[in-house]
């Protein structure tokens, strides 16, 4: 009787577990052993609620080295000091070499651990220190260092020095979190990469270009008399330098990682094939990033090691990628020419790749953590889509990255698909077969609508236009020398739901007790629409107005006050002008976020319909039941959620709506960005809509001060769509998502068991069909059922790698807090076809 | 008025420079149901929900001495899980504070 006992799961055949729809046994049962020893060994690094996982510490070594550093060139230039103290960490942190690795590069010191930035913000740093969960032991000792790394700190962050610039009343107001989400600080960004000009010319390439640069400069202000425009080459040497400094660092980092596998290789490695496997790591490491890949593992290593490298230098809340367009090439040359690596071999590799994606993690804010909890950041790889010349981009690395995604299960990162008429059908159903299996992505995004969306925005010539990448979960990038929007600022996020409580309480926030909002008049004494409307469209412009006020400010001083070196490096627009990445000379892609939309569109119609045309309450009465939170007015409340809602395309709600968009599209064109672009509205929510319950205050959709937001940026209220699918699609189509828009985030819920097998394929892709048709920019589905997640609720240890869409990226269900994820059970399924 | 803003700026700025690990009095704002805490951190800043007239909130602590406040008001309960309260109006996650 001795010998292990097999589970009950490990006992059922694989197509047993398919039957029964849990996809987590089938990928553990499908994966390679060493695929499932990566994935097991991996860490998470999401939050859940907003407390880090039991376990996960902040790595002291970063701060420690980085401060070092920071002290000991206190005479350079600031771009300076930061290139040698990021050289510093680069050189002397710890690394180390996983079993069954073959992709090196972590963020940190040890497995287990997170970055810690202490230069970007006060704030931050408080807020790790009262930090009860990842205060490494002995804690005593930890948090000592951790005080004198804020005393440092503190006076010199780049929030210190940017707060004290930005416009007061806008600064404290933002910073309270009534109005707005995010920080203006150039550390804590949305970063799009530009890949062809690292693949072209790898580090020592660059190297070499800004040698050109610098001797140039040289020439010219030292060997003779400056023309007056040659001063600026003072400052341009100054970043160049610092440039330098950081790419040669960083080849010197990659290349200890080789060192060490030839090390262990040499040494200690008794395994003739890890020996093996180790030899080409050291090979690879030694190349990668100083010259161009040649292989598909040196590519995925040089990708890899760059998105590191950006970490260790800033928080890149967003990791913008095009992984089949760039890795595709070199795929198909080791795989189906060469035929240097198997196809299997390929997709282990990518495997890892994602899960090398999904250990990364730093300590983050608390208003972060909460908002996108479960994860790190929002890491959405786009796939798919067209090349420059209007074909079908989706290649074998596309399915490859698609088949491994279902392999591995990880939250982050995920995909979105740029879906267009000519996609080849053997990616679809890939793309189908990742929805199916309840990843909760990729996304479906509308390729034709977001290409002419980045046109009529940003003005991007068509075939960089087809070259977009998703820059954080939403909006379309370029990757493009001149359209790669170097990092975008997270600050310019509204919570637009604010704007109708200040329009119904003359612009005094209710929660907060604090006048906010401009005086537009007592509410009460509102005697048409048009009044209230017009109140809610002062409201909102003002919100706008001033978060994009305090968004530019902060990209415009940031050059100054909080260079950053190694990004600077990477981009050829910035290493070409010798200017900092903050510098505003791209073509630009801003955009505003708009968090609890729709919840307006809503409101408004109630009030019109049960004040205005039948005129069965006054205003006074309803400002009086909302100043309660409702509370004694129940049954009126009732009339207020039964009115007319978004979602089941009826025209006098949402012709309503259409007007709310276009209104504030219309205000985009007349602020603008400091590269002189305009602002479009993006809505769309991730777990703010959770998180912003208990900030926004009852309003006339029926909504409780506490009650959850609704989750999407076009979605209906959870629950509030009533007549299916079509209707559904038809209320979000009525949206113009080219003009009105930069992008609206659309979640659907569909039925697993109705889309099973070859018909399911058929009807969602019939769906999809639609949808494109119909130029829907955005759809995202969850396709799990509520017994399963509420089994999942119940026993979480037995669904680990169950996961779930939230609104922008995936999570873990059981890495979500209650509250979440009771949202998740609350949206309506979808049955298609019917 | 902007000069006022400007003045609080300086407070939240400054405060979250020095104040945010200094010891905790035993009536302290972090303690009181006017405290609104702000929801970028944990460091302990927000301001306080009394309104007094032509005046602006002010920012305040969690730590911040209320001994010589009239409107202090004890809060009835405190959580301090960060594993499930987000922003619930009885959440504390600074150390300092206990659960209660």
């Amino acid at each position: 009787m001795g010998g292990p006992k097999m589970s009950a799961v490990e006992m059922r055949s694989i197509e047993e577990i398919e039957k029964s729809g849990q996809w987590w046994w089938w990928a553990e049962q499908k994966r390679s052993k060493r695929l499932d020893y990566l994935r097991k060994a991996v860490w998470k690094k999401g939050a859940k609620g907003s407390g880090y996982q039991p376990g996960v510490k902040v790595d002291l070594e970063r701060p420690i080295l980085y401060t070092q550093a920071f002290q000991a060139n206190e005479h350079d230039p600031l771009i300076i000091r930061h290139a040698k103290a990021l050289a510093h960490v680069w050189d002397n942190i710890t690394i180390f070499i996983q079993d069954h690795a073959q992709i090196m590069g972590y963020l940190g010191s040890r497995p287990h651990t997170i970055v810690w930035h202490p230069e970007i913000l006060f704030l931050l740093n408080e807020d790790l220190y009262n930090d009860r969960t990842v205060i490494p032991e002995p804690e005593e000792r930890s948090l000592r260092i951790i005080r004198e790394i804020c005393d440092y700190w503190n006076p010199q962050t780049a929030g210190t020095k940017m707060f004290s610039k930005l416009p007061p009343e806008e600064i404290v107001k933002l910073m309270t979190g009534a109005i707005g989400w995010g920080l203006p600080i150039h550390r804590i960004g949305y970063c799009t990469k530009q890949w062809d000009y690292m693949f072209r010319l790898g580090f020592e390439g660059i190297i070499a270009e800004i040698d050109a640069k610098m001797a140039e400069a040289e020439e010219r202000i030292y060997r003779r008399v400056p023309e007056p425009e040659d001063y600026e080459y003072y400052k341009k040497l100054d970043i160049w330098k610092a440039m330098k400094i950081t790419l040669e660092a960083a080849v010197r980092w990659a290349r200890r990682y080789s060192r060490l596998a030839r090390i262990i290789a040499e040494n200690f490695e008794t395994d003739p094939q890890r020996k093996q496997e180790l030899e080409r790591i050291a090979e690879t490491c030694w190349k990668v990033p100083a010259r161009p890949p040649e292989h598909l593992w040196e590519s995925l290593q040089f990708d890899h090691f760059v998105q590191i490298l950006t970490r260790y230098e800033a928080c890149d809340g967003a990791w913008p990628a095009r992984p089949d367009y760039w890795h595709g090439p070199f795929y198909d040359k080791d795989v189906n020419q060469d035929k240097v690596l198997t196809k299997e071999e390929a997709l282990d590799l990518t495997g890892e790749f994602l899960i090398r994606c999904y250990e990364v993690g730093w300590f983050w804010l608390m208003l972060a953590r909460d908002t996108l909890q479960g994860i790190t950041g929002t890491w959405v790889w786009t796939l798919g889509g067209v090349n420059e010349d209007g074909t079908d981009a989706c290649n074998d690395m596309t399915d490859c990255l698609l088949e491994a995604a279902r392999l591995v299960r990880v939250a982050n990162p995920t995909f979105a698909f740029r879906y267009h008429p000519q996609v080849r059908m053997q990616t679809l159903r890939n793309v189908f077969e990742c929805i199916r299996q309840g990843l909760g992505y990729p996304s479906m995004r509308n390729d034709p609508i977001l290409i002419a969306n980045a046109m009529h925005w940003h003005r991007h010539p068509l075939k960089e236009a087809r070259r977009w990448v998703h820059q954080a979960c939403m909006s379309p990038c370029p990757d493009t020398k001149w359209g790669c929007q170097p990092f975008r600022m997270a600050n310019a996020t509204i919570i637009a739901a604010k704007a109708m409580e200040y329009a119904l309480f003359d612009g005094f926030d209710q929660v907060l007790q604090m006048q906010f909002g401009p005086h537009t008049g007592d509410a009460s004494k509102f005697e048409s629409f048009e009044e209230l409307y017009q109140a809610w469209y002062t409201q909102i412009k003002w919100m706008m107005d001033t978060l994009t006020k305090v968004t530019g400010a902060g990209r415009y001083n940031s050059s100054e006050l909080d260079p950053r070196p190694f990004l600077s490096a990477i981009y050829e627009r910035c290493v070409d002008l010798g200017v900092d990445s903050a510098h505003p000379s791209e073509r630009g892609n801003s955009w505003i976020t708009f968090f609890a939309w729709m919840e307006t569109g809503d409101s408004l119609a109630a009030v019109k319909k049960l004040v205005f045309d039948e005129r069965k309450y006054t205003m006074a009465q309803l400002i009086e039941a909302l100043r309660n939170n409702w509370e004694g007015y129940e049954e009126m409340r009732m009339d207020f959620v039964r009115a007319p809602k978004w979602g089941n395309d009826d025209d006098y709600v949402d012709q309503i709506h259409v007007r709310c968009h276009n209104d504030v599209a219309a205000h985009s064109w007349e602020i603008k960005d400091p590269t002189g672009n305009p602002w479009p509205p993006l809505p769309e929510n991730i777990a703010a809509y959770v998180t912003n319950a208990t900030k926004v205050w009852a309003l006339p959709n029926g909504r409780r001060l506490g009650d959850t937001l609704y989750d999407g940026g076009c979605s209906p209220g959870a629950g509030l769509d009533k007549k299916g699918p079509t209707a559904v699609l038809r209320s979000v189509a009525k949206i113009d998502h080219i003009g009105a828009v930069r992008a609206t985030l659309l979640n659907q819920r569909l039925n697993p068991t109705q889309l099973a097998g070859e018909k399911g394929f058929q009807i969602w892709h019939s769906y999809i069909k639609t949808w494109a048709d119909l130029g829907i920019d955005h759809v995202q589905f969850n396709m799990v059922d509520n017994e399963t997640l509420k089994a999942a609720q119940k026993e979480p240890e037995k669904y680990p790698e169950l996961i779930v869409r939230i609104a922008g990226y995936s999570a873990h269900f059981i890495d979500l807090n209650k509250k979440t994820q009771d949202t998740i059970i609350a949206r309506n399924v979808q049955s298609l076809g019917s | 008025m902007s000069d006022d803003w400007a003045k609080l700026r300086d407070q939240f700025v400054m405060g979250g420079v020095q104040k945010g690990r200094q010891a905790m009095p035993e009536k302290a704002c972090g303690k009181c149901e006017h405290f609104r805490q702000h929801s970028a951190s944990a460091a302990g800043d927000g301001h306080c929900a009394v309104i007094v007239e032509n005046e602006l909130n002010k920012v305040v602590f969690d730590n911040t001495d209320a001994s010589q406040c009239s409107q202090y008001k004890e809060i009835d309960r405190i959580r301090t899980d960060t594993s499930e309260f987000m922003w619930d109006p009885t959440f504390r996650p600074q150390r300092q504070i206990e659960e209660k």
